[in-house]
């Protein structure tokens, strides 16, 4: 080995030191070889005498109380601790996908599930009320519809009256039936604009004006609610957890840094980035629920949600 | 020579060796080298630590023949564990003689 090249080891392997010290060290190890020289002995031989490079930097080491074997090419090499700490980033980073992915599945599904469960039941609390609604209604109309039939006197009218009757009434008890083909029967008439179904429903109410407007009340409540919802979401969830996503994102960079200097910290590092992973996970899924929750009730709850009559936008969207 | 027997008594003359007089690092290097062959690699190292635990100081002094060198100074403290180590030394080998007369008579 040439001096030059002993000499630059050396001093790679006495990162660890403090510059003054490795210094120091250097200069006396290159002011003994070149005594050795002096009186007599080959580049080589001088270099050889000092032994094993290993030992020696280990020795040196131990006088700093350093373990010795930090350093070390097998130990720790900058380029093969970064491909290894990447590697297993990237194991962890799949596997926290994957589980992540589960967990934010089950999530979404509980909360659709619980979000179906409220739109069932006011689906069914709107179909009851409307029911007994066109109960009353149709009620009434055969009532009035009797009263002026004797008024007008004529019996085999009750012939007449109890056909356009049957059809009136099975349209207007459909809902009571309240199975799928009673319903879809009115949609398809009704179906795609919104005028045209508010049209649908005038035709089927004839008090237009109690009813629309307690419609028009009831969704513009649960618009209000869902926008409430949603900025409370984003003030007090999504804007914090960003906030800490960011953070993390520095202290990863930090380490990564610091990684690289050469200080031990690949475990923390590897531990930042999973943080920041998991944090962007997070954020993602809340926001999901939160704001794509409308095109996810549209997708998800088409069968629960097509008796509501309450989503024009639905509609509007299917054909879309 | 038992690689043992010449690193356990190693510190006990470099701390002789500088004891007349202060030496920069070849020149003790080859004193050192005069009584036990070491290897030089792990002199350097020895006086290392040695300074670093207080026991020699060091300082740079201006040479005609080249960089100035660094001397080693023994300390209060280095000359008292030196003697110590002296003595535990004498006694250790004093035993271990007497340890071999025993078996071998």
């Amino acid at each position: 080995m040439k001096r030059e090249e002993f000499l630059k080891i050396l001093e790679e392997r006495l990162q660890v030191l403090n510059e003054q010290e490795r210094e120091d060290i250097v200069s006396e190890y290159r002011q003994h070889i070149e005594m050795r020289m002096e009186s007599g002995l080959t580049e080589e031989d001088a270099i050889r005498d000092f032994g094993d490079l290993n030992e020696l930097v280990g020795e040196i080491l131990d006088a700093y109380s350093v373990n010795p074997d930090y350093g070390k090419k097998q130990g720790f090499d900058p380029k093969a601790g970064a491909k290894a700490a990447g590697e297993a980033v990237f194991a962890g980073t799949k596997k926290a996908g994957a589980l992540g992915k589960r967990t934010a599945g089950v999530v979404k599904r509980w909360i659709l599930a619980l979000f179906k469960g409220a739109c069932g039941l006011m689906s069914g609390i709107w179909r009851g009320m409307k029911g007994a609604a066109a109960a009353v209604r149709s009620r009434l109309r055969r009532k009035e519809k009797r009263e002026a039939l004797t008024a007008a006197g004529i019996s085999d009218g009750c012939g007449e009256v109890s056909v356009p009757a049957v059809p009136e009434m099975h349209s207007a008890e459909g809902p009571i039936a309240g199975n799928g083909s009673g319903n879809l029967s009115i949609l398809p008439e009704t179906a795609g604009i919104r005028p045209g179904r508010r049209e649908g429903k005038e035709e089927s109410s004839r008090r237009p004006g109690l009813w629309l407007s307690f419609g028009k009340l009831w969704r513009a409540l649960w618009r209000l609610a869902a926008a409430c919802v949603r900025i409370l979401g984003t003030v007090f969830v999504l804007l914090p957890m960003a906030a800490v996503d960011f953070l993390g994102v520095v202290c990863f960079g930090c380490l990564l840094v610091l990684c690289l200097m050469g200080y031990p910290a690949v475990g923390l590092t590897v531990g930042a980035f999973g943080g920041v992973v998991s944090c962007t996970a997070l954020i993602f899924l809340v926001s999901d629920v939160l704001f794509a929750g409308k095109r996810q009730k549209k997708t998800a709850e088409r069968p629960a949600e097509d008796r509501l009559t309450e989503d024009g936008e639905e509609e509007t969207a299917h054909e879309a | 020579m038992n690689a043992q027997f010449k690193k356990g008594v190693l510190e006990l003359i470099v701390l002789l060796s500088v004891t007349g007089r202060d030496m920069y690092g070849y020149e003790l290097v080859s004193e050192v080298s005069k009584v036990v062959d070491v290897n030089e690699g792990t002199i350097y190292p020895l006086l290392k630590r040695l300074t670093n635990e207080r026991y020699f100081e060091t300082y740079l002094r201006e040479s005609t023949e080249g960089p100035p060198r660094k001397y080693y100074h023994l300390t209060a403290a280095g000359v008292l564990y030196k003697d110590r180590l002296k003595e535990e030394w004498q006694e250790f080998s004093s035993r271990v003689n007497g340890f071999i007369k025993e078996c071998d008579g």
